[in-house]
């Protein structure tokens, strides 16, 4: 049985690995931190959010501040789908959001009429 | 008890009974009672309620005594809101309730802010505690009781509730309430809430549970310190009489139906309304997979210097068993307002379940019962009672979107969800606070409406609405300008505008929200303030890859009446933040942007102060947007040109906005492509990216990268419980200092 657990993370509970919902890549241990698996990147909020305001006229300008937000974009390796977005401090760990217990997840599946099958 | 109630005169008692009864009945200051306050959870059933209850419960009969009752709550919200004074209230910031006679919450308003009642359980259980049998107090029929004091219960001082007792043949067998938003309390800056909020002592009236009320009159001499000690004197008196007012209904209501049904009934409905609300809270949480979601926000701003405060939730599910674990989150800040009690934490879950998670839910703490709070006391989010806690809807609002962004990922993979998967809702209190003296010459301090324009934020399967209403509260209103206008010396000299970019993009985008600018009419001392954070770090949330909102800030034209302009150059003002701010085309005024918390300052007539309520977060990766919801986007002026091809990767034409359908698939997959190329893997990430301590710069304050000591921005660090006092200077005297030096160092370079 495989369950997605997010927008494009899905779950293979026979395997126990976790996969992209979009191209089926195979991403690693679904008892281990999916982000571990994905590709990262930190990208400057300005890239994402156009100030309002001229940014040469004023500090504040609508539009985050780079010395303090970095943005952590995560990737499946196989396709690129964007699967999460952290806004962080720069130089901080990326965060470990979601820890489901496979076997509680498991039980909670087991002869439910709606399940999510590929 | 203050006095000693000996039972015999204490001047001929022994000295033993003189000891052993002071002290046993007094105490010297009656504060708030640890027991009550950190304690969320349903009272144990009395002997009465079980007595009721263990004859068995006719469901059929208990529906048709919640439908009465939440009628009378609702007609009594009608009428209260159509008499109130405080601009929130009429904005429908209040609500009302019935509570069991142990002060659990039964049943509260449809309409309105719930979560004013729901930390509701606390002053009632302190009065029954410690007033009901004290001869000086008492709790009788006919008695009310208001409360303004989160150290006590609700939210935050500028929230005034009435309570009043109902009895039925001499016994207690419920309560009820009109809480709301009341705004001014006399706190050091007008409205009660403000950036120069330093000291619990600066927050103006801190209201107790007092007795205001008997045999259903409002005591003119409290009456009258109430409206000496706030700077809106017939508001306070208007809505003390529209709160009694909507108690004296609710109490008649339910005469009526203890007179229908018996007291037995009301109090089986009431007390078993609550235990379902508490097991069903329980049956949906057992439902649910066990696990983890860690959630963390970085507040931007102490409200007096930008900063960087970590707030930490993780939400644990062990069977039907929720823990949500606060540890490692900013140390408290002695001298500044944005700290938070646990239980207005507690209250903050509880909303957001009601609102967000479990719609069909009524919102009372019973709901989150089987929620234990792990905390580091002396910590933002669980304070002592010796700091401000004027702004303590700062981690309020947090600990809400943790709930929907926790909720959300424990649902998306469960077999049945209650209500929509939601990226976070905006989450600040993005209103404009005024003061002074207004064009009746009545002296007011209180906040616009706009604080309910927030927007909401997207779902797994739509958008979210543009400033459709507060994470607090389904039901509220902003307000209508013309009658602020009416009643206050400005105007709205931008109104509701949307402005590019104001949401959280995705696949499915967050709603977008406003700006509006307050132009100072007339020549009375009238000033603003705001309070709100999030101006170099965005505040809500986005969910599975969506983007979060942006930042905001305040912008001002000052030094040039603008009604002048208007009136011989109206070309020159264009109703718009952007065009005003970026032109600059009104010779000789003065531009500039400030951050979102700006202490409360005085304008002349024909300035301008101008800010934005807030977009929702997004959800979904960008490049799954249809480039249709994309073209319409930019029809509307929900997002520019140049969001819409960078980000989106919709190319099309930009004068007639035609897709062009095989050029935005090419370069949807450019972007992916370059995603791919550009990714690290975790290892190279965390290598090239993570650093073992917080960037220099702005004070960090909070545990980093899970250290068990808290960084106490200038202060060091320290371990929880031997945390030292954060007192930060005063900024002036910072600049001062500041200033001074580069005096010397010019006067020594000669």
């Amino acid at each position: 049985m495989k369950v997605r657990v997010t927008e494009y993370l899905r779950v293979d509970l026979s395997t126990e690995r976790w996969e992209c919902d979009r191209c089926d890549e195979s991403l690693g241990s679904a008892r281990d931190n999916y982000k571990h698996f994905l590709l990262i990147h930190a990208r400057n909020p300005r890239e994402v959010h156009q100030p309002l305001l001229d940014p040469n006229k004023y500090e504040f300008c609508f539009s985050p501040d780079p010395k303090v937000c970095s943005i952590y974009e995560f990737y499946c390796p196989g396709c690129g789908v964007m699967m999460d977005v952290e806004y962080t401090i720069p130089g901080h760990m990326p965060l470990h959001d979601m820890q489901i217990d496979l076997d509680s997840l498991r039980e909670k599946w087991s002869g439910s009429a709606i399940v999510v099958e590929q | 008890m203050i006095n000693d109630n000996c039972a015999s005169n204490p001047d001929v008692a022994t000295d033993q009974d003189l000891v052993s009864s002071f002290l046993s009945k007094n105490r010297a200051f009656l504060g708030p009672d640890p027991e009550i306050q950190r304690n969320h959870h349903v009272a144990p059933r009395t002997d009465r309620e079980e007595q009721v209850l263990a004859r068995g419960t006719d469901s059929n009969l208990l529906a048709e005594i919640r439908s009465g009752l939440r009628a009378a709550l609702d007609e009594t919200f009608n009428i209260a809101q159509m008499t109130v004074a405080s601009p929130a209230a009429q904005c429908a910031d209040m609500s009302t309730g019935y509570f069991t006679a142990s002060g659990d919450l039964s049943l509260a308003s449809t309409k309105g802010v719930a979560g004013f009642t729901v930390s509701l359980h606390y002053p009632i259980r302190f009065i029954r505690k410690y007033f009901e049998n004290d001869p000086t107090v008492g709790v009788r029929p006919g008695d009310a009781f208001l409360l303004n004091d989160a150290h006590y219960g609700g939210i935050h001082s500028p929230d005034q509730h009435l309570f009043m007792p109902i009895f039925h043949d001499g016994e207690l067998v419920s309560w009820c309430v009109c809480a709301m938003h009341e705004g001014e309390i006399g706190a050091r800056v007008p409205g009660g809430m403000g950036p120069t909020i330093e000291s619990p002592w600066d927050e103006g009236l801190r209201g107790s549970p007092m007795k205001v009320v008997e045999e259903y009159a409002l005591k003119t001499d409290l009456v009258t310190f109430l409206q000496n000690s706030c700077r809106e004197p017939q508001t306070m008196l208007a809505d003390l009489k529209a709160r009694l007012a909507a108690c004296c209904r609710l109490e008649r209501r339910a005469k009526e139906y203890i007179a229908k049904y018996g007291a037995d009934g009301v109090i089986g409905f009431l007390r078993s309304n609550v235990e379902y609300m508490q097991e069903e809270g329980r049956r949906r949480i057992a439902e649910l997979p066990d696990g983890t979601v860690r959630t963390q926000f970085f507040i931007d701003d102490t409200m007096r210097e930008p900063a960087l405060i970590k707030i930490v939730y993780d939400f644990t599910i062990k069977g039907d068993k929720v823990m949500v674990d606060l540890t490692g989150s900013s140390p408290e800040l002695f001298n500044r307002p944005i700290n938070s009690l646990l239980s207005t934490q507690v209250l903050g879950v509880a909303i957001s379940l009601a609102h967000q998670v479990w719609p069909d839910m009524p919102c009372a703490q019973a709901i989150i019962d089987c929620f234990e709070f792990v905390t580091q006391p002396g910590t933002i989010p669980d304070c002592t009672d010796q700091v401000p806690v004027a702004l303590c809807v700062q981690p309020m609002f947090k600990i809400m979107t943790a709930t929907e962004i926790a909720f959300s990922k424990f649902y998306f993979g469960s077999p049945k969800q209650y209500g929509k998967i939601k990226a976070g809702w905006f989450n600040q209190p993005a209103a404009i606070i005024y003061g002074g003296i207004n064009q009746h010459n009545d002296s007011c301090g209180n906040m616009c409406g706009d604080l309910n324009g927030m927007a909401g934020g997207a779902k797994s399967d739509g958008d979210g609405e543009h400033s459709i209403a507060p994470c607090f509260g389904a039901n509220v209103d902003i307000g209508e300008s013309e009658e602020a206008e009416e009643k206050l010396p400005f105007i709205y000299a931008i109104s509701k505008r949307i402005w590019p970019g104001n949401c959280g993009f995705g696949k499915y985008r967050g709603g977008a929200a406003y700006e509006y600018g307050l132009m100072r009419f007339g020549e009375q001392p009238f000033g603003f303030q705001t309070f709100t954070a999030g101006s170099y770090f965005p505040s809500t949330q986005g969910l599975f890859g969506g983007y979060a909102c942006p930042t905001y800030g305040t912008a001002r034209v000052r030094g040039k009446n603008l009604f002048t302009v208007m009136k011989e150059e109206p070309k020159l003002f264009e109703a718009s933040m952007a065009k005003i701010m970026n032109d600059q085309a009104i010779e000789g005024a003065e531009y500039s942007s400030h951050s979102m918390a700006v202490a409360f300052e005085l304008y002349p007539e024909g300035e301008l102060f101008m800010t934005s309520q807030g977009g929702g977060g997004g959800y979904g990766d960008v490049l799954d947007r249809e480039p249709e919801l994309v073209i319409k986007d930019v029809e509307e002026g929900i997002i520019n040109h140049q969001t819409a091809q960078s980000l989106y990767g919709v190319m099309y034409d930009e004068s007639t906005l035609a897709v062009d359908v095989l050029a935005t698939e090419s370069q949807r997959d450019a972007i992916r492509k370059g995603r791919i190329r550009q990714g690290k893997t975790w290892t190279e990430f965390v290598a090239d990216h993570v650093n073992p301590e917080p960037p220099e710069g702005v004070p960090f304050f909070g545990s980093w990268n899970g250290s068990k000591e808290l960084y106490c921005g200038p202060f060091g660090k320290a371990l929880p419980g031997n945390l030292p006092p954060i007192m930060l200077p005063d900024p002036k005297d910072t600049e001062i200092a500041a200033l001074k030096a580069k005096i010397a160092a010019l006067q020594s370079a000669g």
